[in-house]
């Protein structure tokens, strides 16, 4: 998961970067590149901190202003939903890495589906209503597909977790020791 | 922690839809697409979101442990409602107890009526450790959504200190009970130790006539023995943070509890009554009394103790020692820290009472930290010289003093004290 972070928040900093580049946007560049090289050093130091969250919006800040001009469009649309998801998978990862450091394959897989879900409805949405260009609509689902990619790492990382659970399955035949218990049921809704 | 994803894609979509109305920009239009659906999949997954109903248990293998020793705690959660595609749960390790082994947290599916068991071993410091509620969180099918609680699962472990076993102490109170015990009494009675000689009056045992005092004097002579009676031993352990060091992880504190919980139990053993003081964050004073009760509630007592500096306790003068049995035995563990502090027990010799200070040192301590060098050495060698002062003022008002150095065993320094003494006895 930590590597999914790093990969698609260092896509969605360098098309953001780029694009405001390329438009000659130094008032763009600049906060979105510190936010951006914030980003990727915090997704490689620590994927679990709740900071993140100020480069996220530094970089969605960014893209939305490559966006709203005609020239730097794609940067816009492509990094927009890269940041989002890189943020999400940031949130994801942070609140699992609380319980173990492997994250089930089964789990990683549906929460693929779910996020390429969103993206390839948010691709329709445009396509259909005709508010993309056709000119975009290769670079957007380049974007997509790079998301997709970014996100099978995700498969990689998970792949150790059999062996996890083996371990944790021998500590979980051992009987139980003698002595008194306290025991909690949580309220039915 | 709760989930931040749902609000933040909220405000978002309107901070981009918003702009894009104003400005009526089809980028914007465009670019609020993905931001909308994101936050419509975060709405739907948390409105689908299923509520755990978990009955978690939690089994520790004991509840009252020396510090160090290993216990063995076992959660299980029995899962009572639909089932669960991903559950974490979690058992926190409370601040004072280390993990040793296993793994308190468990992530994965729970199906109906299904248990998962996490079993971790923790090795407790000393100490009174409560572990309160069980961490659930419970994530949505697509990992869009996730929900947390705190299920309530009280338990406790109590760390009471290693109980070191001690040599017989010489302790010499003014006063004693009538009842028999292990304390000199200053009195001919039966007994173990010889205590002098009388004339033979009628009604004596005969075994205990001197035969070399007849064959010199021609007079019956008896021997008289020391009687061993039960004593009031107040023990007073001094918490002020300026009277311990800590270096590390090693520190003067940790061994001065240790001796204090060690002497207790040697004490009530030997059948005495013991008083307890606990001396620096408020005055903890425990009537002295004796049995496994009275040993518990010293016990209770030292466990509660932590090294805290409090201007109302600044010195040892605020002892009360109106409070003290009179004539009663009073064991003082403390570094005497500050200049007067010596003085105190010569009080307390001055009023009554018979005083022995347990001296704690810490120059091996503090000089294994730091590399030798020739400022260290002159720091230790005035500190050594201070010490030596306040031990020979003591003495000289009537206060036995224990140098003990807490890297070692508390019994290996009353050994070499009872050494020394046989040996300056038999050289006298």
């Amino acid at each position: 998961m930590r590597w999914v972070v790093v990969t698609l928040a260092a896509l969605a900093s360098g098309l953001v970067v780029g694009g405001a580049a390329l438009a000659h946007l130094p008032a763009v560049v600049l906060p979105t590149g510190i936010g951006a090289a914030l980003w990727v050093l915090l997704a490689l130091w620590r994927p679990a901190s709740r900071i993140h969250v100020l480069p996220m919006l530094l970089c969605v800040g960014g893209c939305v202003v490559l966006a709203a001009a005609d020239a730097t469009r794609p940067f816009g649309l492509v990094g927009l939903p890269l940041a989002l998801f890189a943020w999400d998978a940031t949130v994801v990862l942070r609140s699992m890495s609380r319980f173990s450091a492997f994250v089930p394959r089964s789990a990683v897989l549906r929460y693929t589906a779910a996020v390429t879900g969103i993206g390839g409805a948010a691709v329709a949405t445009a396509v259909g209503s005709r508010a993309l260009p056709v000119a975009l609509t290769f670079p957007v689902a380049l974007g997509f597909s790079v998301l997709l990619l970014a996100l099978a790492i995700t498969l990689l990382a998970a792949a150790r977790r059999p062996a996890a659970a083996s371990s944790r399955g021998e500590k979980q035949e051992a009987d139980v020791p003698e002595g008194t218990s306290a025991h909690h049921r949580s309220p039915s809704p | 922690m709760s989930d931040p994803r749902y609000p933040i894609a909220v405000c978002l979509s309107v901070g981009i839809v918003l702009p894009a109305l104003a400005l009526r920009n089809a980028g914007l239009f465009m670019a609020s697409v993905p931001v909308l659906a994101y936050a419509a999949a975060l709405l739907i997954a948390r409105l689908r979101l299923p509520r755990p109903e978990l009955d978690v248990t939690r089994t520790p293998s004991a509840h009252r442990v020396c510090s160090g020793d290993d216990i063995q705690i076992v959660v299980t959660a029995s899962n009572g409602g639909a089932a669960l595609p991903l559950v974490g749960v979690l058992d926190a390790v409370p601040d004072g107890e280390r993990l040793h082994e296993g793994s308190p947290s468990y992530l994965g599916p729970i199906a109906r009526d299904q248990d998962v068991r996490l079993s971790y071993t923790v090795r407790p410091e000393r100490g009174l450790h409560f572990q309160k509620q069980v961490t659930v969180v419970s994530w949505a099918w697509s990992g869009l959504a996730f929900q947390e609680h705190g299920l309530v699962c009280s338990t406790y472990v109590s760390a009471v200190p290693e109980i070191e076993k001690l040599p017989p102490l010489i302790l010499r109170p003014r006063r004693t009970h009538a009842v028999a015990g292990s304390i000199m009494a200053r009195t001919a009675g039966p007994g173990v130790d010889f205590f002098g000689c009388r004339g033979y009056v009628p009604g004596d045992d005969v075994r205990r006539i001197n035969w070399r005092a007849l064959a010199r004097t021609d007079r019956l002579v008896v021997n008289e023995y020391e009687q061993e009676r039960m004593a009031d031993v107040i023990l007073v352990l001094d918490v002020r943070a300026q009277a311990h060091v800590e270096v590390g992880a090693r520190g003067t504190f940790e061994p001065a509890c240790r001796c204090a919980a060690s002497l207790a139990d040697h004490l009530i053993r030997s059948g005495n009554r013991v008083g307890f003081l606990l001396y620096g964050q408020s005055i903890d004073w425990i009537q002295p009394a004796g049995g496994r009760f009275h040993l518990e509630k010293i016990l209770a007592s030292i466990l509660r103790a932590k090294p805290v500096r409090s201007f109302a306790f600044e010195d040892l003068a605020s002892i009360p020692m109106s409070v003290f049995p009179s004539g009663s035995q009073v064991i003082l563990l403390s570094s005497l820290p500050n200049d007067e502090d010596y003085r105190v027990p010569i009080q307390l010799t001055a009023r009554g009472y018979s005083v022995l200070v347990l001296h704690l040192n810490s120059e091996k301590l503090q000089a294994s930290a730091q590399p030798p060098d020739d400022a260290l050495a002159l720091g230790l060698r005035i500190r050594e010289m201070r010490r030596d002062t306040m031990v020979r003022q003591m003495r000289r008002g009537g206060v036995r003093v224990l140098a003990w150095d807490t890297e070692e065993p508390l019994s290996v320094a009353l050994h070499r004290a009872r050494l020394e003494r046989d040996g300056g006895r038999r050289r006298a």
